[in-house]
């Protein structure tokens, strides 16, 4: 099983890559929205899955990656790969500029310390007038789902492959170590503040270039949609669900989640939210370590997991 | 006799504004066992701390012919000053064996698999229960994987503080007598114990401390007869 799943990733990774010239429109586009998805959540799984903070903070990089893009594509008339770079930068600096203080604090306060950070800077970008202030941007069209979706799923392959160099590297050692017992690896020479920030500011590049991607592809960004706190919440449910600290987790977890959504906003438009809700109330109660613990389980699996995740978790 | 491998001389350290330590001067010399000893908030994990370089100090604190004092965490650790921390601090979740691996996790030469069968044959419980998650064992256990993860670190100087914490008196003689094993491996160790009896018994040389002052050192066999600290430490039965 452990064998199979990295050659079956390649396949399945060239197998999307194929996508749009056999698919719908709708297809793609759904398949876009899904990969950079996917991707927030596997970048959010690199200090949270592994690090152990949770942060709500990750939807700035995002924002930053967007504004970056389209200030450098509207104002300057830069081409797009110049933007993702200036949006890339952006994110990283403020990634390391709220991580320096902001990792001091650890578990619950570190996360209601990062829930802040999306109405700070909603507040500031509503009032700059190089990012249209409230308005926001309306970046140049370009009618290319094809490229889009490519640049999307290439884009999670590099994270994929980062994560899974973490997973193996005695940098994702450290991290776990800080996830399991902060003192103990600092007892053990793992530099606890340098590894967080890290973690941050990789998780931010990833992060922001989907950000950049996302503007250019919806061609307009405003304050409330660049720094949306809800984008937050789905990347950690996605993650959470898939399995955090996991190298395929989160990909599956957001594929899987993304089409369920999907499929339940096709089907009953309004109540979709409710019951997403409820699949993930169902998520949390029968498989509380995510799909890749499911899943690596294998044959094994039947009923008695399920039976015995509600029994350990006392429900 | 050769430069001690650890050197204190005049060592100030506390915590912010409030000093703990005060003109702490301590050596430890290779193939040593010294025992570090005193009751609560005398300032043993303190020292600790400011040889691990948590907390600022002011003084000489070399190390191994080095200036320990400029240095970073890391460094001090990477430099094998490796210290097994009171409460033992294993990671919880993992096996055994990925809590030993955690202690080699800065090395990059090619001595871990066999640092990892030194480490087993000291504990060779440990090689029985490497599979087992470090949070369900029983405490002896736990801090026999603890020692584990810092040998594995390849130290130059390992340094336990409260080994004896919690434990049955049988499981601690236990203990004592791995030290003996590991400084018989030419692994100087520095103990710092509440439990005096039990450290006097396997150490060379002590150091008593109070309120952030050394108040006697010397050899365990002088220390032993000396009243007060009979008196203080060991009580009348001894």
């Amino acid at each position: 099983m452990k064998r199979l799943i990295l050659p079956l990733a390649v396949l399945v990774a060239l197998a999307l890559a194929f996508l749009p010239m056999v698919g719908s429109d709708t297809m793609v586009q759904f398949g876009i929205n899904a990969l950079l998805l996917a991707t927030l959540a596997q970048s959010w799984n690199i200090l949270g899955g592994f690090g152990g903070y949770v942060s709500f903070g990750n939807s700035v990089f995002y924002g930053l990656g967007t504004y970056g893009t389209a200030i450098a594509m509207t104002n300057y008339n830069l081409p797009f790969g110049v933007g993702l770079v200036i949006g890339v930068i952006l994110a990283m600096i403020g990634a390391a500029l709220v991580g320096l203080p902001i990792l001091r604090l650890r578990g619950p306060y570190f996360a209601i310390a990062t829930l802040g950070l999306n109405g700070a800077m909603m507040a500031i970008f509503s009032n700059l007038p190089i990012a249209g202030s409230n308005i926001g941007l309306v970046l140049p069209l370009a009618r290319n789902d094809a490229m889009f979706y490519e640049l999307a799923l290439g884009l999670l392959v590099v994270c994929t492959l980062t994560v899974l160099w973490i997973s193996r590297s005695r940098y994702g050692m450290g991290l776990i170590a800080i996830r399991e017992d902060e003192d103990a690896a600092g007892v053990m020479g793992v530099n606890a503040t340098l590894w967080k920030v890290s973690a941050l500011v990789l998780a931010s590049i990833f992060t922001a270039v989907a950000g950049g991607i996302h503007a250019y592809w919806s061609t307009f960004v405003d304050p409330a949609s660049a720094f949306d706190s809800t984008l937050n919440v789905r990347m950690v449910i996605m993650c959470v669900f898939g399995g955090p600290g996991t190298v395929f987790g989160p990909v599956i977890g957001s594929f899987v989640l993304s089409a369920v959504y999907e499929v339940l906003a096709a089907q009953i438009s309004t109540a979709a939210a409710l019951l997403f809700g409820f699949v993930i109330v169902l998520a949390v109660v029968f498989m509380p370590r995510g799909l890749a613990d499911v899943v690596k389980g294998g044959r094994a699996i039947s009923w008695r997991y399920f039976i015995r995740n509600i029994r350990e978790n006392r429900l | 006799m050769s430069e001690a491998l650890l050197t204190i001389e005049h060592l100030n350290a506390g915590y912010g504004a409030v000093p703990v330590l005060f003109d702490l001067s301590l050596t430890v010399n290779p193939g040593e066992i010294v025992t570090l000893v005193g009751s609560n908030g005398a300032g043993k994990t303190t020292l600790l701390r400011a040889l691990s370089r948590l907390i600022p100090a002011q003084g000489t604190l070399r190390f191994n012919g080095e200036d320990l004092l400029p240095l970073a965490p890391e460094g001090a650790f990477t430099r094998g000053l490796v210290q097994v921390p009171e409460g033992r601090h294993l990671f919880p979740r993992m096996t055994v064996e990925e809590n030993l691996a955690m202690g080699a996790h800065l090395r990059r030469d090619k001595g871990v698999a066999q640092t990892l069968e030194r480490v087993y044959s000291l504990f060779p419980k440990m090689k029985e229960r490497r599979k087992q998650l470090a949070g369900n064992m029983s405490g002896g256990e736990q801090q026999m994987c603890a020692m584990g993860r810092a040998l594995m670190a390849d130290p130059k100087l390992l340094m336990i503080d409260e080994m004896s914490l919690g434990l049955a008196p049988v499981i601690v003689d236990d203990l004592l007598a791995i030290l003996s094993d590991i400084r018989a491996q030419g692994i100087p160790v520095l103990l710092v114990e509440q439990d005096v009896f039990a450290a006097f018994s396997v150490a060379d040389r002590a150091y008593v401390m109070e309120t952030g002052r050394v108040v006697r050192e010397g050899l365990v066999k002088d220390l032993a007869n000396d009243p007060a600290v009979v008196d203080a430490y060991l009580g009348a039965a001894h």
